[in-house]
């Protein structure tokens, strides 16, 4: 995967660390020679700081890895990539003026739920198309949003269904034209959000229908993408058991959807003591001293639970994925702190 | 019985759905009518509480919105529904599904004396601003009509700190502290009734002591071992204060706990929330 692969998924629930396991496989990737790209969703300070860099920006920054490859990181800015999209692709300024200032086209941007999605596809065909980069590993958002993530492409081509533009689009004088149903929902939707927002809605999905030819490329190209076989999707998942359950769901949509799941990532977990039982109970049997020896003993009984529980979680995840390649990461004493933290996740992925 | 509702929100992975579960459960140990809700679909809180007695229920803005418009208009909601001009319209809307989920929290809990105590896993960090965010901002950019008196009452609600807590969990880490410190700051200039900071998976308090005996273990792997574990807790004790002090708040330990098993764990947690609930 990591030699051969143009486009690496990186998919998983929250807080399982798939930032991190991006980076680390962007790493691995360079390190055998090839240049590779992180491309995350968010500012990932920790990621910047731990990778040399001030920040993470819009555009990709060369990383001063010491690889035989490149490594490249950066991030989605939602709103400038949703901004240039709109000025590279509208016919005249006028229009992109129009959709930069409407107020519907300016939450789209920022916060409406699965606006990341959409730009994430375009900024990944951008990427994709570019040829700067032999392999791009991108982190997804927390797996709720992962399918969000993959019907992208065909939500954006349903928004821009012509009839509902042409509707939409219209605005109120014209709607003579529509038929009774639609006149009358439309009434409908005007007494429930007000005559502005119908407006404003309305002149945004004129200046949407402009850009529909190019949007509606830039969604086959990704749906091309998704399913390319040089693309592969790599599942994170922790040893928790509401974690493994969510990672299971969600390797069965992944084939559902015809996504190749490549291998799946256990990060954080806790490996077995290795010191023999009757050592640490004969070492404690030695301590004197009630609290502070019991406080010891207790830490010792952690290390063990904790190593069992994750075993069982970890064969569980085996068992509903079997054929799957897995990689164990071992918990670390901190959080990601610079790049030979990361190396250290490197080394488990190979 | 004073009736409370509780959104529950962190960073992902953070153990939310469990200290929503112990919440629920606490609240049912003192004979409160409990309603536990998940947001979206059914995932780590159905299944946590599946054999408790609590009820359970899971609401999508989607489906909110076509059961309000339905009470609204009776039969002839369907066609609306039905039509892809809806569909267009509640894909372009901004935050009109997240608007219409907490509006149906809010038909639950206040408009009918069925439940005195609602706990709401309302997701991770993001997702769960926006849920919260919406009511403000969709009054602003809906500003006539039913969805503006809608979002005016919702954002009343989550402002009305006698009735409604949002609760922000976290786990020792930097990073978690870190998003938690950062959720409470985002809360607090929303003006949302800001609730407790749950810091779960704690270490609990090293006694005076420990490290005189670390220094006396022989055996170097277990000493090793035993020495990270003490490094731990420090730094989770000097990350949970700097917390603290930055945003006095006094956060609630919880403590980690052995049991792999979700409901196991929610039932342990369950006595340690008990105050919040």
């Amino acid at each position: 995967m990591l030699e051969r692969h143009r486009l690496i998924v990186c998919v998983g629930a929250g807080g399982v660390g798939k930032t991190t396991v991006s980076a680390a496989l962007a790493l691995a990737a360079a390190e055998r020679g090839r240049r590779a790209m992180v491309l995350t969703i968010d500012p990932a300070r920790a990621l910047a700081r731990a990778l040399g860099l001030a920040e993470l920006t819009g555009s990709s920054q060369r990383v001063a890895a010491g690889t035989r490859g490149v490594l490249a990181a950066g991030m989605l800015d939602q709103k400038r990539a949703w901004d240039a999209f709109v000025t590279r692709q509208a016919p005249s300024p006028a229009v992109a003026r129009t959709l930069l200032d409407n107020p519907f086209y300016q939450r789209l941007s920022t916060s409406f739920a699965g606006s990341t999605e959409y730009v994430a596809i375009e900024e990944l065909c951008r990427l994709a198309d570019s040829g700067e980069h032999d392999v791009i590993v991108l982190d997804t958002p927390p797996s709720a949003h992962a399918f969000d993530f993959l019907r992208a492409p065909e939500r954006i081509d349903r928004l821009l269904d012509r009839d509902v533009i042409g509707a939409l689009a219209v605005g109120r004088g014209a709607w003579r034209t529509a038929s009774a149903t639609a006149r009358f929902v439309l009434r409908r939707l005007e007494r429930a959000a007000g005559t502005r927002t119908l407006r404003d809605i309305s002149t945004f999905f004129v200046a949407l229908d402009l850009l529909a030819g190019a949007v509606l490329e830039r969604t086959r190209r990704a749906r091309a993408l998704l399913r390319d076989p040089e693309t592969a999707f790599v599942l994170v998942a922790g040893p928790r058991q509401l974690v493994v359950d969510e990672s299971v769901v969600l390797a069965q949509r992944l084939r559902a959807h015809g996504a190749s799941l490549a291998a799946v990532v256990v990060n954080r977990v806790h490996p077995a003591p290795d010191v023999a039982h009757a050592v640490a109970a004969a070492a404690f049997d030695a301590l004197d001293g009630a609290p502070a020896a019991s406080w010891l003993r207790a830490r010792w009984d952690d290390a063990v639970a904790e190593a069992a529980a994750d075993a069982s979680h970890l064969a569980r995840l085996r068992a509903a994925l079997p054929g799957v390649p897995l990689h164990a990461v071992p918990e670390a004493d901190h959080d990601l702190h610079s790049l030979t933290d990361l190396a250290r996740v490197a080394a488990f992925l190979s | 019985m004073t009736r409370r509702l509780h959104f529950v929100t962190g960073k992902g992975g953070v153990g939310k759905s469990t200290v929503a579960a112990a919440l629920a459960l606490a609240a049912a140990h003192r004979n409160a009518r409990v309603l536990a809700i998940e947001l979206g679909e059914p995932a780590g809180l159905t299944r946590i509480l599946a054999g408790s007695g609590i009820d359970v229920a899971t609401f999508d803005g989607a489906d909110a919105l076509a059961e309000y418009l339905t009470i609204h208009l009776g039969r002839l909601a369907r066609p609306i529904v039905d039509h892809p001009l809806y569909t267009a319209f509640v894909g372009a809307a901004p935050g009109l599904r997240e608007l219409m989920a907490i509006g149906k929290i809010r038909d639950e809990f206040a408009l009918h004396d069925r439940w005195d105590t609602v706990v709401v896993d309302a997701g991770a960090t993001g997702h769960a601003l926006e849920h919260l965010r919406m009511p403000s901002a969709t009054g602003e950019a809906f500003r006539s009509g039913r969805v503006h008196r809608e979002a005016a009452a919702n954002a009343a609600l989550l402002r009305d700190r006698a009735r409604c807590s949002v609760h922000v969990v976290a786990t020792p880490e930097q990073m978690a502290l870190r998003e938690a410190a950062q959720l409470i700051g985002d809360l607090r200039q929303l003006d949302l009734a800001t609730g407790a900071l749950f810091v779960n998976r704690c270490v609990p308090p090293a006694p005076a002591g420990v490290d005189a005996l670390l220094a006396r273990i022989a055996e170097p792997t277990l000493g090793e071992l035993l020495r990270r574990a003490r490094d731990r807790e420090a730094r989770q004790q000097r990350g949970i204060a700097a917390v603290e002090a930055e945003l006095f708040v006094s956060a609630l330990r919880l403590p980690q706990l052995r049991e792999p098993d979700g409901a196991a764990q929610a039932a342990a947690l369950a006595r340690c929330v008990a105050e919040v609930a």
